[in-house]
């Protein structure tokens, strides 16, 4: 009795699972595309493969086309303000998905991983990994630089700028992905002193190291703020997250950055074991001992930095720029000035790191995938997006309504905006901010109250002080890249905690330097050294 | 007349007293510290001056939370997910878990082993992903419904408990009146079981109401998000690529605008988000000692 019942029960479930199987029919999979030959035939009606126009606008008939596009961004209305007006120039719809940075990181994995991407991808989530891995061994990601020659005169442009191309191209020759050039600032982080404390005390602004040394005791021993309290300045702070301690060792000779690196004439060199780095590690420690340096400066978070700084107690601060602490009222002029690159005793040369050349090149921002169909359409839609009005439009807000065009030039005006149209034309909800677009880099807004008029003032007066050269991108294969940034991260880490030590005065210097240096030796330094220039090369 | 207390004693009660006021403040006062942080100066709380009151009293922070329509929309989106995450959870776990319990039902012991597999070894999240997206459950509310409708752990809970409380004599004894399973399992089985639904009801309840995961994975539509995935995204803000691109001082301004209403929010965020289910647990907790005990005792 017992025993055919088990046997029933075994049939049943044996049976539902045949059932279930053979429910999953099998997809068919995937055929590889292979080198496919890029048609420029224009049929009688003046397209190619009887749907797109070769020039001119619209781009395709209006709905003969759509395409998606995945990125990382946020917005707070319902429909970017740029695209519906893309899609009358152009006659193509596009599907905007967008998800929080976090959110789209993960969902960008998993679709490639199952075959359910978008026909174009975007942002920030994008690595120079992933192109190697998704375009150049796989091909999920196109090659585009043929339609860019046959299509896209724009982008094309923009490609033939002084070393864009190279810096788009893949190791195997190809480029895979929309070209973003923007202009930077070419020192990202950098002191600033504050104009009224000096004033306040009769002081001028500092030139070498030891002069320094004098003004930061001046702030801290009188009331250089002028409350009434001389006890309450911090004389020289720093932003938490971007202390950039190494940027200092400039002004004994070497400035490297947070891994270590910096570039001598055209070389890329590991400078946190050097001289100048024990140097800038010893003024800082005698700063420290002083109390001149921000006795919080490895614990606080950047919120609380923030709000500490906006009560005007710092005198110096390593920051982006005073927009940083102070509450930014656009058009205030700030009270602060940057430090110059200052000099001493161990150089005749004080240098401080460069960032950029002026402009930067984001090589990974955008890619088109093998489940596009007619990929020349969507290449056309980017071009199409490099013209300069409607790349300015990305930045600045819809023409005629906030950006007004005054001859050849163009200048931006919200004040007759209300509450709700500020937030309507908001950058954010303009377009996709993770995505490419073009902006010559003298391209300039003529804003009545500009932003951070102190940033152009560092490049003007840092610009003879900086390395000559950046260090340079690279390409490393999914399997290097684990390699370098495991080492990466285990070398910073030991950079960064030895400097705080030997800074705070946990640990001496002096004893500690070559028990320091054979530690690097052991976390690999060398291998490490010679990784880092073979990808530069490759 | 009680009976007075010794001195040994009363140090006793003393001591333990102080350790026990202790162990409350340190569980207790983060919580505490939320909530005057939600009505507290941002600025304030921020640069640490918020320790034992409120400083800079203003309820923007709530006043924002409501005001966001995505908010909003999540909150109800939650509960809806719940509530019917949760009905469905328990149609399919208790009739489940009452059968799986009676010594009659043949074959009990194959089909534990196959749930009890399924708790151990699962396909992953890109097989899952596919499932769901083969299923034609992409972007539909379904999809944070139906996959895990029917958590294995809890099945057993129950069933051990059905297997304590409702003996097979009681069953007997109705079988004899006339009565049929169906009808047994319905009119007497589960009011007796008051206990276990109302622990089931908890344990998944909050289980819907925290997930976030599997709604990242497979929703689209900005309005079908729940409220824990609208948290993150306003929460979680990376900015720093933001700032990258940034040219002009409106761009600056939008996003030092956006930080400080995320700053505003934040703790505001917190306390909408966690007090449903901070509601939930007292009015469950009573049936909640009584029944787990049981459900963990083996029969």
């Amino acid at each position: 009795m017992k025993n055919k019942k088990l046997i029933t029960v075994m049939l049943i479930i044996v049976l539902s699972f045949t059932i279930i199987s053979s429910g999953c029919g099998n997809k068919a999979s995937k055929t590889s595309k292979g080198k496919q030959e890029i048609s420029t035939t224009v049929d009688e009606n003046g397209k190619i493969n009887g749907l797109m126009y070769k020039e001119g606008l619209p781009i395709v008939d209006p709905s003969d086309y759509s395409f998606s596009i995945f990125t990382d961004g946020t917005k707070t209305t319902d429909d970017f303000y740029l695209m519906p007006k893309l899609e009358e120039q152009t006659g193509i719809n596009v599907d905007v998905q967008l998800f929080p940075y976090e959110v789209a990181k993960e969902k960008y994995s998993l679709s490639l991983n199952s075959g359910d991407y978008a026909d174009c991808i975007g942002g920030w989530i994008l690595s120079a990994t992933d192109i190697l891995k998704f375009g150049v061994e796989m091909g999920t990601f196109l090659p585009l630089e043929e339609y860019f020659e046959k299509f896209a005169p724009n982008i094309q442009e923009v490609l033939e700028l002084e070393g864009v191309s190279d810096i788009m191209t893949a190791p195997d020759g190809h480029i895979y992905s929309i070209p973003y050039v923007l202009s930077a600032p070419k020192v990202d982080f950098n002191p600033y002193i504050n104009t009224r404390w000096l004033d306040n005390l009769g002081l001028k602004v500092p030139t070498t190291t030891e002069e320094l040394k004098d003004v930061l005791r001046a702030f801290k021993e009188k009331d250089a703020n002028g409350n009434g309290d001389p006890n309450d300045e911090i004389p020289f702070s720093f932003d938490p997250v971007n202390k950039n301690l190494g940027y200092y060792a400039g002004w004994f000779g070497m400035p490297v950055n947070d891994y270590g690196f910096t570039m001598v004439g055209e070389k890329l060199t590991f400078g946190a074991n050097s001289e100048p780095y024990k140097n800038m590690v010893k003024y800082m420690r005698d700063l420290f001992n002083e109390e001149l340096l921000d006795p919080e400066m490895f614990t606080i978070d950047q919120a609380q930095w923030k709000a500490k700084g906006s009560t005007d107690i710092y005198g110096v601060a390593m920051m982006y720029g005073s927009g940083d602490i102070m509450p930014f009222e656009a058009g205030e002029i700030p009270e602060w000035v940057p430090l110059p690159v200052l000099s001493s005793e161990f150089t005749d040369e004080p240098l401080w790191f460069r960032d950029s050349y002026g402009t930067s090149v984001l090589k990974n921002q955008a890619v088109i995938t093998d489940n596009a169909e007619n990929p020349e359409v969507i290449v056309r839609w980017w071009d199409n997006m490099f013209q300069l009005e409607n790349s300015i439009q990305t930045n600045g807000g819809p023409l005629d309504i906030v950006v007004f065009k005054d001859g050849d030039n163009y200048y931006t005006d919200n004040s007759k905006l209300t509450e709700e149209e500020k937030d309507k034309y908001s950058w954010v909800n303009l377009y996709p901010q993770s995505l490419p677009r073009y902006i010559p880099t003298d391209f300039k807004f003529i804003e009545k109250v500009p932003m951070f008029q102190e940033k152009d003032h560092v490049d003007e007066l840092y610009e003879p002080y900086l390395m000559e050269h950046t260090i340079p991108q690279y390409w490393a294969t999914a399997e290097e890249s684990a390699k370098l940034s495991d080492i990466q991260t285990a070398i910073a880490d030991y950079i960064r905690e030895k400097t705080a030590q030997w800074i705070a005065g946990q640990a001496d210097i002096e004893t500690d330097w070559d028990n320091y240096l054979n530690q690097l030796d052991k976390l690999k330094l060398n291998d490490y050294i010679e990784m880092r220039k073979k990808a530069i090369n490759q | 007349m009680r009976k007075k207390r010794s001195k040994q004693d009363k140090i006793y009660d003393t001591i333990i007293f102080i350790i026990l006021t202790i162990i409350f403040a340190v569980v207790a006062y983060p919580l505490y510290f939320i909530v005057i942080s939600s009505i507290s100066n941002p600025e304030a709380v921020s640069s640490g001056r918020v320790f034992l009151f409120p400083v800079g009293l203003t309820f923007d922070g709530y006043m924002e939370v409501f005001k966001n329509q995505q908010v909003v929309s999540g909150f109800l989106n939650s509960l809806f997910y719940t509530f019917c995450g949760v009905m469905l959870n328990l149609a399919l776990t208790l009739p489940t878990a009452y059968a799986l319990s009676r010594n009659k039902f043949g074959g009990k012991k194959i089909v534990t082993i196959f749930y009890v597999i399924t708790m151990f070894v699962s396909g992953g999240m890109i097989p899952t992903y596919l499932v769901v997206k083969n299923l034609h459950l992409l972007d539909s509310m379904f999809a944070l419904i139906l996959p895990g409708a029917l958590g294995v752990y809890n099945m057993i809970v129950a069933r051990t408990f059905f297997k304590m409380n409702i003996s097979e004599e009681l069953y007997d004894a109705a079988a004899i009146d006339g009565c049929a399973e169906a009808k047994f399992f319905f009119k007497i089985a589960l009011p007796l079981s008051k206990a276990i639904i109302a622990i089931m009801v908890l344990y998944y309840g909050v289980g819907h109401w925290n997930s976030y995961f599997s709604a990242l994975l497979y929703m689209k539509t900005e309005t079908k998000f729940p409220l824990q995935l609208v948290l993150r995204s306003i929460l979680v803000q990376n900015q720093s690529h933001l700032s990258q691109t940034i040219t002009t001082a409106a761009q600056q301004e939008a996003l030092e605008q956006r930080r400080q209403l995320m700053e505003l929010m934040k703790y505001s965020l917190i306390i909408v988000s966690s007090l449903p289910v901070l509601i939930m647990y007292p009015l469950v907790q009573k049936h909640f000692v009584k029944g787990v005990m049981i459900g963990s005792i083996k029969g």
